[in-house]
């Protein structure tokens, strides 16, 4: 479904923790792709390193080696805020996610607040300039003064109030609940908050962690409806990870397996579901418990 | 038709002032399966805290009768005998319900112990191979912080079917797991239920779960059952218009 350029990929990530008594691999020469406009599962059990390539390509963590590319440039060693004016995780709880004591509203502000920020146009390639010579000077390996040459997000963030509304009557809630604090909120209503925060933020590529496991099934298929809704009329790329193969297969374009770091197997979700080829895709697909 | 064990007739319950479930009825025979499924909020949980006596439930109407015995109209004393003993519970979040920094093997003697039952090696070790755990004596020495969810997990039935109850409540008991071990738990708990003839009521919200296992299932939404009957008829015609949407909202293999 999704256009054929690419805007979002990986090479050869690598990456290691060392605990007091074993190593760790959580990713090991993982190589992807992220088509504009598709949704990419990734599947594995716990451990399989789901999650930390998500923290990776949000720049939340480095990676040993390898290297990332947005819109076909290079961000690897980006900082946090510069990868989020393109990309915003998700995560699977979004009460967690939120300040327990703000309202919804200053919440969306704020991710709006940044991304005005960051796409002011050249003030912000300048600050971006600004920065990375101030980190190079500092002695760190920032690549953010790539942000000159990349082209700018094109989606529109949360910039005024009544965007911030539009944004969530899109996301199919009543701007009602802006007024109210997390915990004030339904879980399903909770999670499609964070997804409108996302979108305020402006970000082109949405990094689904989990997103649904702790919601019941009604409120997880109205979550995976959304996604579709906003692939489709917003042109959202999202990577969507979940140990749910029933559910990333009626979701998502193409998955890709892991197991313990490695990419077992990659391919479009018909031939996933259908013609695996590897064990453990196998092994994951007969532990379904389907209805 | 085995004998019933546990009888649930008209239940009301409330927590404080607010009424939570409305007019539940159903029975569980000797070995049966019922599995409760509903969403976040419908009271299922509140069902099984009701059977438990715990939580500050308050039964306000109807019975919840155990082998022809009110359960809310016990006294404690005899209520508490029943716990662990007959009426044992795999509680959704193990970990929660184990000490996370003391050995194993010393949890589950003070449990059994206050149970009055005499703790034995060989049983405790038994049991924790009956749910798949290799090497049983290396778990019991360990903590539970240095072990896996899915492990906890299967720790938690093991110790919940030690002392060999005759009903078992599990409430979301591998909700927590990845699919892989939760389907592995969920097949254990059945092949264990059906040897040694426990009774098993269980609260899930995952439809999945309740074909593979269930003899029965109750349909529960806003603190009523709203459809009830054999698994396989309720899933194949479903009369109500809610048990429909549940069905249609369970992502398939296409």
């Amino acid at each position: 479904m999704g256009s054929e350029e690419i805007i979002l990929g990986g090479i050869q990530l690598n990456k290691t923790y060392k605990t007091k008594e074993r190593i760790v691999r959580p990713l090991q020469n993982i190589d992807f792709c992220l088509h504009e406009g598709e949704i990419l599962g990734i599947v594995g059990e716990s451990g399989s390193g789901k999650s930390t390539l998500l923290r990776v390509i949000a720049c939340l963590e480095k990676a040993d080696s390898g290297k990332l590319l947005l819109h076909g440039r290079e961000y690897t060693g980006s900082s946090p805020s510069f990868a989020g004016r393109y990309m915003q995780m998700i995560f699977q709880d979004a009460y967690a996610s939120f300040d327990p004591r703000m309202k919804m509203i200053d919440s969306l502000r704020e991710a709006g607040r940044r991304n005005t920020r960051g796409a002011a146009g050249k003030n912000c390639d300048a600050a971006a300039l600004r920065e990375a010579g101030r980190r190079n000077t500092r002695g760190e390996n920032s690549k953010d003064c790539d942000a000159a040459a990349l082209r700018k997000p094109h989606r529109r963030g949360g910039t005024d109030d009544s965007r911030i509304t539009e944004i969530v009557r899109e996301v199919g809630l009543s701007e009602d609940l802006l007024w109210r604090r997390p915990r004030e909120l339904s879980g399903g209503q909770c999670q499609r908050m964070s997804i409108a925060r996302a979108l305020c933020g402006g970000a082109e590529i949405l990094l689904c962690d989990e997103i649904t496991s702790a919601l019941d099934v009604t409120t997880q298929a109205q979550v995976v409806q959304l996604l579709q809704r906003l692939r489709r009329k917003e042109k959202v790329s999202i990577l969507f990870v979940s140990h749910d193969l029933a559910l990333v297969g009626s979701l998502c374009d193409r998955i890709m397996v892991m197991k313990d770091g490695v990419c077992v197997e990659e391919g479009s979700s018909g031939k996933i579901l259908g013609q695996p080829e590897n064990e453990y895709t196998e092994l994951l697909l007969k532990s379904l418990i389907l209805l | 038709m085995a004998k019933e064990l546990l009888k649930i007739r008209n239940l009301y319950a409330s927590y404080g002032e607010e009424p939570v479930l409305l007019d539940i009825s159903f029975d569980i025979p000797e070995g049966g399966i019922f599995c409760i499924v509903g969403e976040s909020g419908s009271g299922k949980s509140t069902l099984l805290k009701a059977v438990l006596g715990l939580d500050r439930v308050l039964v306000t109407g109807g019975d919840i009768l155990y082998e022809g015995r009110s359960l809310p109209g016990m006294p404690d004393r005899e209520h508490r005998k029943l716990l662990g003993r007959e009426i044992g519970l795999i509680p959704q979040n193990p970990a929660g319900s184990f000490n996370p920094t003391r050995r194993l093997r010393a949890q589950i003697r003070e449990t059994v112990e206050s149970q009055g039952m005499a703790y034995s090696e060989k049983a405790a070790v038994e049991a924790f191979g009956a749910v798949g755990l290799t090497n049983p004596e290396k778990v019991l020495s360990s903590r539970p912080y240095e072990l896996s969810g899915g492990m906890n997990q299967r720790i938690a039935i093991a110790a919940a079917l030690l002392p060999e109850p005759r009903l078992l409540l599990c409430d979301e008991a591998t909700s927590a797991l990845d699919v892989v071990t939760a389907g592995a738990v969920v097949d254990e708990l059945f092949s264990l239920s059906r040897s040694r003839n426990t009774a098993l009521l269980m609260v899930t919200h995952h439809l999945g779960i309740a074909k593979r296992m269930s003899d029965r299932i109750g349909i529960m939404k806003d603190g009523q059952l709203i459809e009830t009957g054999s698994t396989e008829e309720v899933l194949a015609r479903p009369r109500e218009e809610y048990t429909r949407r549940l069905l249609a909202a369970v992502p398939r293999l296409s």
